[in-house]
């Protein structure tokens, strides 16, 4: 969709448009839709709106973000107090589940603990990603759910039955092994791409999503 | 699309199925896809996520969020404990600018201050709206900027709706500028084109505030 021919000028124009993003240092490369940005952006919340800016064009099938984060100086933080401020804020967020710890080494966090939910996990990101210093964030949560397979696999096939995004004619399969979901098949935008990858996080007992969708575009 | 046919039933299967909403008190109304929440939830970012996971369902068109956040004995914190977290959140976040403040009250957070963008003040919401004790958020942010003029304002977001993957060639979708507000009209056919041509306008320089006239057809 969309009208522009040039993905590679469409995607700058949409970094420069996006005013989270400094786009500055960022060069964009693209070969049929497989979008790479390089270069250097001041933030972590920066890193990320620059793809997800990649994301939203029309034509753009994959991106690949190899943008680091090279913080100005009045931004550093030392270990110490990038981790305290790390766990306090994991700790006074509602959705975090007690037990997830945050360790901050040069300003990359590393997140470790156990949790139910891929949700939750998610959420523990997004309590730290935000904060000043962070250059980047690993996530080392590990989700400790046991449900049985068949289930999870019905589960996450009826909540994409129940999606506005997803075409009634979706060749979407489903399949469960273990705590794996497998997901293949098309889909013709990445906003459906992530209805459907979020809605096989949801589900219960999940540790790893394989994501095999391509997107037609 | 999907093939529910009770759109009832199938937002009451969403909220079960999501993991951050506890729906046990949650009743769903629909009424052609008029969805109402009623009933309680026991935090803010649960009252967020109960309306996001009922837009997901397809066949819905509005959703009415009249779901109230009673906290549990544990999660209250005083007015002076939940003022401070949240001006700490937002003093250590690195997109909020400097100059927005919070005040509690009774779980209910205010924030104030002047920012240059749209989404530098949903950036500011999403700082503070995961903290424990929170009940709401009044979001009094103004976005102050020097508008560039109107008719520039159209086209940069007009040339968004154009790159993106989400908003058909052939949308009907109209922008029109008055003063840096911006108001957006035509169709839509999901709740996620909805959100994409409203955050594409919420992105222009200059815009202060966003009308959104926009019907989803479902």
């Amino acid at each position: 969709m969309g009208t522009t021919k040039d993905i590679r000028e469409a995607v700058n124009a949409e970094l420069k448009f996006d005013p989270l993003v400094d786009d500055a240092d960022i060069h964009v490369v693209n070969a049929n839709g497989e979008v790479a940005l390089n270069g250097t952006v001041p933030s972590y919340p920066q890193y990320l709106e620059a793809a997800a800016a990649a994301h939203r064009v029309g034509g753009v099938k994959n991106v690949h973000n190899h943008l680091e984060v090279v913080l100005p100086d009045q931004d550093f933080r030392d270990d110490a107090m990038l981790t305290t401020a790390a766990n306090e804020a994991l700790t006074l967020n509602v959705t975090v589940p007690d037990g997830v710890e945050a360790t901050a080494k040069d300003g990359n966090l590393t997140l470790t603990g156990a949790v139910k939910y891929g949700r939750q996990r998610e959420a523990a990101e997004l309590a730290v990603s935000g904060l000043t210093g962070v250059r980047n964030v690993r996530d080392d949560i590990e989700i400790s759910y046991d449900a049985d397979p068949a289930d999870v696999t019905v589960l996450v096939r009826n909540a994409l039955d129940r999606n506005a995004l997803i075409a009634d004619d979706s060749d979407v399969s489903v399949d469960t092994t273990g705590n794996t979901v497998t997901l293949s098949g098309h889909v013709r935008t990445r906003a459906e791409h992530d209805a459907v990858v979020g809605a096989a996080w949801m589900a219960g007992g999940v540790f790893k999503v394989r994501d095999e969708l391509s997107v037609t575009g | 699309m999907g093939t529910t046919k009770d759109i009832r039933e199938a937002v009451s299967a969403e909220l079960k199925f999501d993991p951050l909403v506890d729906d046990a008190d949650i009743h769903v109304v629909n009424a052609n896809g008029e969805v109402a929440l009623n009933g309680t939830v026991p935090s803010y970012p649960q009252y967020l996520e109960a309306a996001a996971a009922t837009q997901r369902v397809s066949g819905v068109k509005n959703v009415h969020n009249h779901l109230e956040v009673v906290l549990p004995d544990q999660d209250f914190r005083d007015d002076a404990m939940l003022t401070t977290a949240a001006n700490n959140a937002l003093t250590l976040n690195v997109t909020v600018p400097d100059g927005v403040e919070a005040t509690a009250e009774d779980g209910n957070v205010t924030l104030t201050g002047t920012v240059g963008y749209g989404q530098e003040r949903a950036a500011a919401e999403r700082a503070v709206s995961g903290l424990i004790g929170l009940r709401n958020v009044r979001n009094d942010i103004e976005v102050g900027y020097d508008a560039e003029s109107p008719v520039d304002v159209d086209l940069h977001v007009q040339e968004a709706l154009d790159r993106s993957a989400l908003v058909p060639d052939d949308s009907d979708v109209q922008v029109v500028t008055k003063g840096g507000t911006i108001s957006l009209t035509g169709h839509v056919r999901t709740w996620a084109e909805h959100d994409a041509v409203v955050d594409a306008a919420w992105m222009a320089r200059g815009v202060i505030d966003v009308h959104d006239e926009l019907q989803i057809t479902g």
